[in-house]
């Protein structure tokens, strides 16, 4: 099942076993023909003597002759025995390893469970484990002839070869960058990438989710939410720090950032791994950049970040005020339709999407920054909630969310986005959000952002059972 | 049997029964006859018990053989500690 050559022992039966095998019939016929030697010249020295020394001189020519005869007999007969013991075993471990291995692959892919790496992006069916005691690699670490269960490292370590047997817990790397994987390889994992134009706010709106999901939505649910890469919690926590102080988060400057993992579980459930992913704004500029992003190969819903200051109607409404607020609000350049059109053309080039194709997958679309100008009294909370008030019967407030805000894009003039949009995304949710709270204006007043954490719990509700579930507890 | 040896016999028979008579001479070789035919029969027996020995002592040396030669080349891979 597997070429790979790690530096474990391999089974007895796989190999060392026939290697003895040879050794016995060698050592057994090389022994047999010394010993029929012996008797013969002891025969041929007890002959000549007396009577006794004749019949001792025949006991020793028998045992020649029954070394000879018997022995080849004997021997031939013992190692077919010592074959189908051998192959009996290889048979017995090669069924056990495989079972093993075909319950384990089952058991992942339906769960869902496989290793991406955050920094390449590259999804494996499995990552390359360290043995802790030598930090050798092992390439497949999975139920083969090293051992069905258990395998043993050539420094002696005992390894889990299996999921079953808590293998995730070990040190991991990507097979493709070799960076270290964080914890939890063997989970459950949801990807849910950020998009947008440059300068839209993503990684504000990434870290006011982070923020909201931590201190408020897990803690009211008894979850515990933990950021298992070495160093993001410490990165993350400053970043919090600093929008505590009213300094807005610094701009993402690499063109292929790393994911943030993070852990969520409750303790007796099944945890789950979310991939929240930052794509850069200015390798999103460029189509060519979005290459990189393999993520898109396997995400779970997508967040489509619109900044209202990118849309022409809308500077021209309030191009009175803007150059005023210009820096601290940063309007994006990249219009929204553009930004749109460069996912799919990304998505088409190379991820396989066909021309035409539909993303079947949720497409949260969000406006940020609506703390400005007064627009979260028209799309933000306030305005549904207004428009609840307003309807005769009953309505659903995420509809009528959905309706208030796709009815501000349209009156904007992205008609052709909204229909492009629902063209070809058959899941379209319309959200609008603050990730900052306010604009940065240089004072100490916090930066808390509003209505982010709902966009990415509408895609955790659409793609996870756990977070259906959760929301199936809270409605009733 | 040799005209030789029939002689020779018959001169045995003759010598023997001027002193035993001829019945006690008959007597006699009859006696050495059976003692004879008993002694071929013990050393066919002790021919074929020391065959039998050297047989098993062969078999015994073959199996031992084969132990050895079992215990010293079946082994597990070692690992360095």
């Amino acid at each position: 099942m597997s070429k790979v050559l790690d530096p474990a022992i391999r089974s007895y039966f796989f190999g060392k076993g026939y290697l003895d095998l040879h050794a016995v019939i060698a050592d057994t016929w090389a022994r047999n023909l010394a010993s029929a030697q012996k008797e013969l010249t002891a025969m041929r020295s007890l002959w000549p003597r007396s009577w006794t020394g004749k019949g001792l001189a025949l006991v020793r020519g028998a045992a020649a002759a029954s070394i000879l005869v018997f022995g080849t007999a004997f021997f031939l007969v013992a190692s077919i025995l010592h074959v189908a013991l051998l192959l009996t075993f290889f048979l017995l471990v090669y069924l056990g390893f495989t079972l093993v291995y075909l319950t384990e692959w089952a058991y992942l892919t339906w769960k869902g469970f496989f290793p991406v790496c955050p920094d390449c992006h590259s999804k494996n069916p499995l990552a390359e484990y360290f043995c802790p005691k030598c930090g050798n690699v092992h390439r497949r670490l999975i139920p083969s002839s090293y051992g069905i269960l258990y395998r043993t490292c050539k420094c002696g370590q005992k390894l889990p070869a299996t999921f079953f047997l808590q293998r995730g817990n070990l040190a991991a790397a990507c097979p493709d960058c070799k960076r270290m994987l964080g914890g939890l390889i063997e989970v459950r994992k949801v990807f849910v990438p950020i998009f947008g134009g440059p300068a839209v706010g993503k990684s504000s709106f990434l870290l006011a989710v982070l923020r909201e999901l931590t201190e408020h939505w897990a803690p009211a649910r008894g979850f515990a939410v933990k950021f298992p890469d070495s160093g993001v919690d410490s990165e993350i926590h400053r970043a919090w720090q600093h929008l505590a102080k009213g300094l807005p988060p610094a701009k993402t400057v690499t063109n292929l950032p790393r994911a943030i993992n993070v852990q969520v579980d409750r303790s007796g459930q099944e945890g789950r791994l979310l991939y929240l992913y930052d794509p850069a704004g200015e390798a999103f500029g460029e189509t060519e950049g979005l290459q990189l992003h393999k993520y898109q190969n396997y995400l779970s819903g997508l967040v489509f970040l619109i900044d209202p200051f990118s849309i022409q109607e809308v500077r021209e409404i309030y191009a009175d005020r803007l150059p005023r607020v210009e820096s601290a609000l940063k309007p994006s350049q990249l219009p929204a339709e553009d930004a749109f059109a460069r996912i799919l053309i990304g998505m088409e080039e190379y991820f396989g999407l066909g021309k035409g194709e539909r993303i079947k997958k949720p497409v949260a679309v969000v406006i940020n920054k609506i703390d400005a100008f007064g627009l979260e009294q028209r799309i933000g909370e306030p305005a549904v909630q207004a428009r609840l008030r307003s309807s005769p019967t009953p309505a659903d407030p995420a509809a009528v969310r959905n309706h208030v805000v796709r009815e501000q894009l349209v009156r904007w003039g992205l008609t052709d986005l909204v229909h492009q949009l629902e063209t070809r995304c058959p899941q379209v949710g319309y959200f609008a959000c603050t990730s900052l709270g306010r604009m940065p204006d240089g004072t100490v007043q916090p930066l808390e952002g509003r209505g982010v954490l709902e966009p990415l719990l509408w895609i955790l509700e659409a793609s996870d059972s756990m977070f259906k579930a959760e929301r199936r507890k809270q409605a009733a | 049997m040799s005209k030789g040896r029939g002689c020779l016999g018959w001169l045995m028979f003759w010598i023997l029964s001027g002193q035993l008579g001829c019945v006690g001479t008959i007597v006699v070789l009859l006696v050495l006859g059976v003692a004879a035919y008993y002694a071929a029969q013990i050393a066919y027996y002790v021919a074929r018990v020391l065959l039998a020995i050297g047989l098993l002592f062969g078999a015994g040396i073959t199996i031992r053989n084969y132990g050895l030669a079992l215990y010293h080349n079946i082994k597990p891979e070692k690992v360095t500690p």
